[in-house]
């Protein structure tokens, strides 16, 4: 289980943004697509969005798919955060 | 090298000894006895998890085993058990309560806590016993097993305490194993905290909003329990979850060096009162991390659950956030997005340095994006620490060695070893296990929070709202200290070691010019 991230054009109105979102999650090995923070007041902040593949998808095909997508403004694996070590 | 919570952890305590409370009443005697008896003695806790009386089938399995030496109520008069038996106590003292705690298939050693648990009133002490085992390294486990015990109110390992002049005898022998006088951290001397809340005009960051994102936090130790307002661990709209435990320690710390109850007569001082509010970033399943020839399982930041904490601090217009996190990977649109947006709003972010000087510093996120306040580590000496990354992204230096702050009042571990089955695979092993309550960690991550702390005082005391005028300001007011040899940046400290006392005159000052 992996997640990329991506962000929607802003313009986009709610079923714009919805209907991308159902496109995403019907990709082959997508799981689950939706914005990181569903309830949030601010479009800006609904642009967020992620999707989850499941085990043995590549992260890195599907970041490259939803860059090409028109509606898609970047998508991106992310970088791997932890706790500073001594 | 290990994770960080290994090394400040140098504490001494007493070999093989556990107090263990029982909770008033607790379950009656014989009720819930006695799991199996399978299974290592050492790393088995585990077997019998948090059933209803996990803790004391596990110490009955110690019993069985020959592990146990003795379990003393601290009450006098009660029965105890030692050397394989059930003693009389005076109180028991025509045998008859004996013979019949004796009798319970859970074993003497579980039956005597058990009696002590509706004993005493309210003194909780009355209900405490010392529990003494044949091995040290069968503390750890017995402990983690008997904390998951809801009969069980507390147990902790046993401090050694010495004479005030312990010799020096290596690097960490000034740590001692409980905290010191709330009025003596060193942290908060270099830093002129006392002096900076006796400014006239003083005001407290009440109404400063803090985040701090991180592995959460025990919402129920006595020195947070009224600190912080906001809890946030799990989002029901988003997949996977985690559960409200803080099980590394490391955000419970962070959130006691910002806001611990100051002068409540306990443990540590925090630097402020503000309006705390944590996100748990981590979820509580360790990754395994391979470095070529050995492996360990280490937590790592959730990043749906990070980003997510970003946004919800966007959209509740956090004052300032603090970050202890790190990592070598530059970040991607969407972390630098929310970051972007937060400054934007006029949210000042503070982040570790990193602790990676011994591999050559290298550039750690988020410290290094842009307009981040950037914080190093300051020891003793107000010289930077043997870890603390350099860099010219560094924008001060803080306290960040031996910094005494608060832990869960549950265990909990920061890594687990990793070993390897016949079949190849990777599993975990043997758990790092931390202290509870309180201990003295090091690391930027110690660092960062007082820079936090700092920032959400400044805006309290008139100092203006926005990354550029706090971090202006940050730096207007740091100390150039030694290290620096006159300069005034230096890549190992910044602008200088943070002046909290300096910090708020500035902002006093300025704002009377102002209104003047």
């Amino acid at each position: 289980m992996a997640d990329v991230f991506f962000k929607l054009r802003p313009d986009l109105g709610k079923v714009d943004r919805e209907g991308v979102l159902r496109r995403i999650e019907s990709l082959p090995g997508v799981s689950h697509a939706a914005p990181v923070k569903p309830e949030a007041r601010s479009p800006a902040l609904l642009a967020y969005c992620f999707a989850r593949i499941d085990d043995g998808s590549d992260a890195e095909s599907l970041a490259t798919i939803l860059q090409e997508m028109p509606e898609v403004q970047s998508a991106d694996t992310p970088a791997r955060r932890g706790l500073p070590n001594i | 090298m290990g994770p960080l919570f290994t090394q400040g952890t140098a504490a001494d305590y007493h070999e093989g000894m556990l107090l263990v409370q029982m909770r008033d009443g607790g379950t009656p005697a014989g009720a819930g006895a006695v799991g199996g008896s399978a299974g290592k003695a050492s790393g088995f806790a585990g077997q019998f998890g948090a059933g209803p009386s996990g803790g004391l089938s596990a110490l009955s399995y110690y019993e069985r085993a020959g592990l146990l030496s003795r379990v003393t109520p601290l009450a006098r008069g009660r029965a105890r058990f030692a050397g394989h038996t059930l003693v009389a106590g005076d109180d028991d003292a025509d045998g008859s309560l004996v013979l019949g705690l004796a009798d319970r298939a859970e074993g003497s050693a579980a039956a005597t806590l058990r009696n002590v648990a509706g004993y005493g009133g309210a003194r909780d002490g009355a209900k405490t016993s010392l529990v003494e085992l044949a091995r040290d390294e069968e503390v750890k486990p017995l402990q983690l097993a008997l904390a998951n015990d809801p009969n069980i109110a507390s147990v902790s390992r046993v401090p050694i305490r010495y004479l005030a002049a312990r010799p020096r005898s290596g690097d960490d022998s000034t740590i001692a194993a409980a905290p010191p006088p709330a009025a003596s951290m060193w942290n908060l001397r270099a830093i002129r905290w006392a002096q900076a809340r006796a400014l006239a005009g003083f005001i407290e960051a009440d109404n400063l909003k803090v985040a701090v994102l991180d592995s959460g936090v025990d919402l129920g130790h006595p020195d947070l329990a009224s600190q912080v307002r906001g809890y946030t661990y799990a989002h029901p709209t988003t997949p996977g979850s985690s559960s409200d435990q803080d099980l590394i320690g490391h955000g419970t710390h962070v959130a006691g060096t910002i806001a611990a109850a100051i002068n409540n007569n306990l443990g540590v001082n925090g630097i402020c009162h503000c309006d705390l509010h944590v996100w748990k970033i981590f979820d509580d399943q360790p990754d395994f991390q391979f470095d070529g020839a050995s492996g360990m399982f280490v937590y790592y930041v959730d990043p749906l659950m990070y980003r997510r904490a970003l946004l919800d601090c966007v959209e509740e217009n956090v004052a300032v956030v603090n970050l202890s996190i790190g990592g070598r990977g530059a970040p991607d649109l969407t972390e630098a997005g929310a970051f972007a947006d937060l400054m934007a709003n006029g949210t000042t972010v503070v982040a570790a340095m990193g602790n990676e000087r011994g591999q050559g510093s290298p550039t750690s996120y988020p410290a290094a994006i842009a307009g981040v306040v950037a914080v190093g580590a300051t020891g003793l000496e107000d010289r930077v620490t043997g870890f603390s990354n350099s860099g010219n992204h560094i924008t001060i230096a803080a306290p960040g060695d031996a910094i005494w702050s608060t832990l869960p009042t549950y265990p909990g571990q920061t890594s687990w070893q990793a070993v390897q089955g016949s079949d190849g695979r990777w599993r975990q092993g043997k758990a790092e296990t931390r202290e509870v309550n309180y201990d003295a960690w090091r690391g930027t991550s110690m660092a960062a929070p007082h820079v936090t702390a700092a920032v959400a005082l400044l805006l309290a005391n008139g100092g203006a709202r926005g990354p550029a005028a706090v971090r202006q300001a940050l730096i207007a007011a740091a100390d150039k200290v030694a290290g620096m040899n006159g300069a005034a940046f230096h890549p190992d400290y910044g602008y200088g070691r943070l002046n909290l006392e300096k910090l708020l005159q500035d902002a006093r000052s300025a704002a009377l010019g102002k209104a003047a």
